[in-house]
Parts: structure tokens; sequence; C-alpha cells
């Protein structure tokens, strides 16, 4: 288990510099050139040349990225042209609202989907089986934005239980979360239902009621256990879906997380806190995916890294 | 789901079970049965929206008839700055109609023949290409096209481009496999041994067994290349206003959801039914090209 752990996070750094390399050249090998889109339409050549010079822009890309790599690896994210300020600062500001709204937007999903997928399970073809496949759908179906708005002219608007838009307290939280994370809550039942069903006709379930431990230990302990493993694995999956949904969600709620700070620094053509944020969006994914890893080595003992 | 197309076996393509809408009656999946209806309503509007609005009357600002409510004269209403919101939705829907097809058109031709020739050739190179593939999978979708998006400026086009883009590890990780599998069955064997080049065996013997898989994830890659593209729309990423795509009509009439919903609800009406009918139907065609699915369904 710690040689698996060990091992597997061996591959993180290699991981998070492939990422960069990834953003870094995307970024820059489709047309379009950066210093004249920092520039702005008025600039005269004159200004896109300093510009230039002034990024770097002017050198070999390879050495522009061993710039920017041993830079990043100090932590410097550089320089928004916008802000004249870090961009690492942007970050740090705006990261901890964005993981905030997913991790609460994740456990809405997680805390209302896994039960009620054990109670469809428990009781398959029953109306919460059909009320599920149906949520299932709607909820795939409907975009994020339009959720969020709905949300909004009911709640804020209609009834005013709830403030529009910002962050700072819990109310200001549920309409943002409830928007990431309910599309998510019948696809999460559906998962744990089938996955419940699959360990539920299992040879060692049956041993176990014929033993006569009682219905509830069966199901919470023996068969919950074993159904895990695919939940996480889309666990590891819907956090980057929810990380990318959470770019509009933020939008729609005025939330001041780093999605909005993208997508500003998009319009205002920021090229180093799109690529900044991009790769920290990037290294979150990486790094979930490395935790739902190991979680797996914990869950499963017979999984060895190969 | 997408992801159980991904893990079942190559369904056969199906005979003698009569036409999809037949299918459909006869199995009452009457739900699915509207959507098709949906479907073909909206790409029928969005072929003969000319013959019913001109673009000026769904672009042309008209003050004095704003925020109109829904009733004779204006079915839906009119939005912030007077323009009518039936002909604004249905020039959305062609808006909407060919960014979604070109998109998915885009990630089916690179997908399919990367997916194809990974698992036709397999080899140090495609096993390369295959864990990029799966990388990228990983990556949400949504920050992968706002990042072509941000180099390839706001317009239709590289809407297009930037959601075609970001689709293609789906098609060549879900062709992958089946084309490794086919690879080995006998009529594609006894084919080579007749002397058939590998562009035959592809093209005449194993493509036509991956099709129903094809037929199925596109009809759910283009509910999922309108979801993104609305999204990236609303985000200011698509196309420019006045353009009447349903995400910049939803983004644009925003700061009047409180006193008139309904230049909200037309647009977002239009967008979730769309979607949800793509999906439906997507399900269905699933069952309708292989019925085994249906118990896992």
């Amino acid at each position: 288990m710690l040689t698996y752990a060990l091992r597997r996070l061996a591959l993180l750094l290699p991981m998070l510099v492939g990422v960069s390399l990834a953003v870094f050249l995307i970024l820059r090998l489709i047309p379009g050139d950066p210093a004249r889109m920092a520039a702005g339409p008025d600039a005269s050549e004159a200004d896109v040349a300093q510009i230039r010079v002034n990024y770097g822009l002017d050198r070999p890309l390879l050495v522009q990225y061993g710039i920017y790599l041993s830079k990043l690896a100090h932590g410097d994210l550089g320089e928004s042209f916008q802000a004249m300020a870090p961009v690492r600062e942007g970050i740090a500001r705006t990261l901890p609202a964005t993981l905030e709204l997913t991790i609460a937007g994740m456990l809405l999903a997680v805390l209302l989907g896994i039960p009620m997928g054990i109670l469809a399970a428990t009781h398959p073809r029953g109306a919460i089986d059909s009320a599920l496949t149906a949520a299932a759908v709607l909820g795939i179906s409907m975009p994020g934005f339009f959720l969020g708005l709905l949300l909004m002219l009911l709640f804020a608007s209609t009834l005013g239980w709830l403030p529009p838009t910002g962050r700072g307290s819990w109310a200001q939280l549920v309409m943002p979360a409830v928007t990431l994370g309910l599309p998510y809550v019948a696809t999460f039942a559906r998962l744990t239902r089938s996955s419940m069903l699959d360990v539920l006709g299992e040879d060692y379930i049956r041993t176990a009621h014929s033993k006569g431990v009682s219905r509830a230990r069966v199901v919470y302990q023996h068969a919950l256990a074993n159904a895990a493993i695919p939940l996480v694995t889309a666990f590891g999956m819907d956090f980057g879906r929810l990380l990318g949904g959470a770019v509009i969600v933020e939008t729609v709620f005025a939330w001041p997380g780093m999605g909005r700070y993208m997508v500003e620094a998009i319009m205002a053509r920021d090229l180093a806190v799109v690529q900044g944020t991009l790769i920290v969006f990037a290294a979150l994914v990486v790094v979930v995916n490395l935790l739902v890893d190991l979680v797996y080595g914990f869950l499963d003992p017979r999984i060895t890294y190969s | 789901m997408a992801s159980s197309i991904l893990a079942s076996p190559i369904p056969e393509t199906p005979r003698g079970r009569g036409n999809f809408a037949a299918y459909l009656v006869r199995n009452r999946r009457y739900v699915a049965l509207v959507a098709s209806g949906l479907i073909i309503a909206f790409i029928l509007a969005a072929i003969f929206v000319p013959l019913a609005f001109s673009w000026e009357e769904a672009t042309r600002v008209k003050l004095g008839a704003a925020l109109l409510p829904p009733g004779p004269g204006h079915w839906l209403g009119t939005d912030e700055l007077g323009r009518d919101l039936v002909a604004r939705v249905l020039w959305g829907a062609r808006i909407t109609l060919v960014v979604a097809v070109c998109s998915v058109a885009i990630a089916l031709a690179v997908g399919v023949t990367t997916g194809a020739l990974c698992g036709f050739y397999p080899g140090t190179l495609s096993g390369i290409v295959m864990r990029l593939t799966d990388f990228m999978l990983a990556f949400p979708r949504t920050l992968f096209a706002i990042m072509i998006i941000t180099v390839a400026g706001n317009s239709i086009a590289s809407l297009t481009l930037a959601i075609g883009i970001s689709t293609i590890p789906v098609y060549a990780r879900l062709f992958y496999a089946p084309v490794m599998a086919l690879k080995q069955r006998e009529f594609v064997v006894a084919s080579r041994a007749l002397g058939a080049s590998d562009l035959r065996l592809l093209a005449a013997h194993i493509l036509p067994n991956v099709l129903s898989l094809v037929i199925v994830q596109a009809t759910i890659s283009l509910a999922e290349a309108i979801l993104i593209g609305s999204g990236l729309s609303f985000l200011g990423l698509g196309p420019p206003p006045p353009t009447p795509e349903w995400g910049v009509m939803i983004a644009g009439s925003r700061a009047h959801i409180a006193s008139n919903p309904h230049v909200i609800l037309a647009p977002g009406g239009a967008l979730f039914l769309v979607i949800l009918s793509f999906n439906l139907v997507g399900d269905a065609l699933r069952d309708y090209v292989d019925p085994r699915s249906h118990a896992g369904a």
C-alpha cells in the first residue's frame, strides 16, 4: 500500500509539468498574437513590439516555457496585464471561493445521491427507481446557468428567502451549490443503485444473510463498502465536470471565484491570468484523480500499481 | 449515460425490427416519441426560419416595443431592446443547430479516425495517443473549450471549433476498443486472407459494424454540444450580441429576470427542451440498436 502510494505520488510532478506545457503550448500555437491581444485593437506597431519584448514573447518558444516553468516552480505565475499585480495573488484571492463552491456542490450530490441510490437498490422497480431515471436525464439536460437563474427567480426575487448574489454568508452559498450539485444527484443515485445491485447479487451477501446478519448491516456494511469503488471513480470524473460547471455558476451568482477571474481575464485578453488559472484548474483535476487512485488502494487492497 | 456505451460490447445493427418510430410506439416509449417530434420541429425551424422572420426582425432594436409581455403580435413577448422573442428564439435554433452539427462533425471525423487507426494499428504511438486521450477526457471539457476560444476569439466558428476539438477524445476512446476487437474477428481475418487492403478492411468491414455506436453517441454529443455551447455563449465566449444565440440572449436579458421572466424563460425553455429531447432520443436509440442495454438503464 505504501509503495503504491509513493509510486503514484512520484507521477504527480511529471504530470503537472506535462499539464503546464500543454496549456502553455496550446495558448501559443493556435493562430493569434498574444502581444497584439494584450495591446488591444488600437495599439500601434511600436506598442505591440514593446509588449512583445517586455514579456519575453520575442524569444524562442521553448526558452519562454523554460523561464515560465522555473518561475512556476517558485510559485510565480507571472503578472496580470490588467491589474498590474501578480497572478498568484489573484488566484490566492479567488481559489478558496471556487473550492468552497465545488466541494459544497459535490457534497450535495453525494449526500443526497448515495442514500437515494441505496433506497432504489433495496426497492428495485419502485417509484424511487423510475423517478431517478427521469431525474437523471433532466439533470444532464439542464444548463447550469438556466437552473441558476430559475432558482434566483423563485427563491430570491419571488419568495425573497435567499440573497440573489455574492459570497460571505451560508445563505449565499445555498443557491450556487444547489445549482452546481443538483444535476449530479440523480447521476450519483443511479450509479449507487446499479453498483449496489451488482454487489447485492454476490455470493458473500447471500452468505451474510444466511448467517443471520441483520439486513441493515448487510446493506450498509457488507454491500456499500464494495459498491463504493465505482462511486469513487465517478467522484474523480465528476469533480472535473463540477469545476467546469463552477465557472458558469460563479458568473450567474457573482461568486468571486477563480472561474470568474479567468473569464474576466479572457475578455480583457490578459493571457498570464488565463494561463495561470487554467494550470491551477488542471492541477486540481490531476491532484483529485491522484487522491481517487489512493482511495482505491485503500478500498480494495488487491489493486496494485503496475 | 455515455459511460454505459463505452463499456458495452459492440451492438449488432438491428435487422427486421421495423423503423425507429415503430419501435417507439410498440414499446410505448411515448416520451421519446414526443422528443423525436420536438427534434424534427427544431430542425425544421432552423431551416425555414428565414421564410417567417428576417434577420432584421431578430436583431433590430425597437426601444418603443421593449419588454412587452407575451400576447397577440408577439407570442413570446419582446426583450429589453424590443425584439420579438419568437423571431429570436427561432433564429437561435438555426445557430444552435449549425454549431452543434458542425462541432459533432469535427469530433466525429477526427475522433473516429484517431480511434480507428489506433485500434487497428496498436503500437507505441497508438499507446501514447490513447494515454493522451484519457488525460484529455479527465480534463473538464468546458475549460478545454475555453482555452481554445481564448486564442481563437469570439465567434460562431471558434465556438464550433472549440466544442468540436474538446469532443474528439470521446470518439477516439469510443472506437479504440471495438475496432481492436473487430480486427480479430473471423470475417475481418478472412477478408484480409483474401487480399483486402487495410483501408478496405476498415471502411468496408469494421466501420459498418460500429455505425450504431456512432449514431447513438452522436445524438448524445449533440445534446452535450448544445449544453456546452450555450454555457460558453452565456459567459460571453460565443458569438457577440445581438446574435440571437440562446445563451447570449439569456446573458443579455438576465437583468430583467425579476420584472419580466419571459425574456429568460423563452430562450431558456427552448434550450432545455432541445437538449432534453436529444438526450431522450439518444437513450431510446441506444435501446433500439442494443436491446440488452435496456436492462441496465
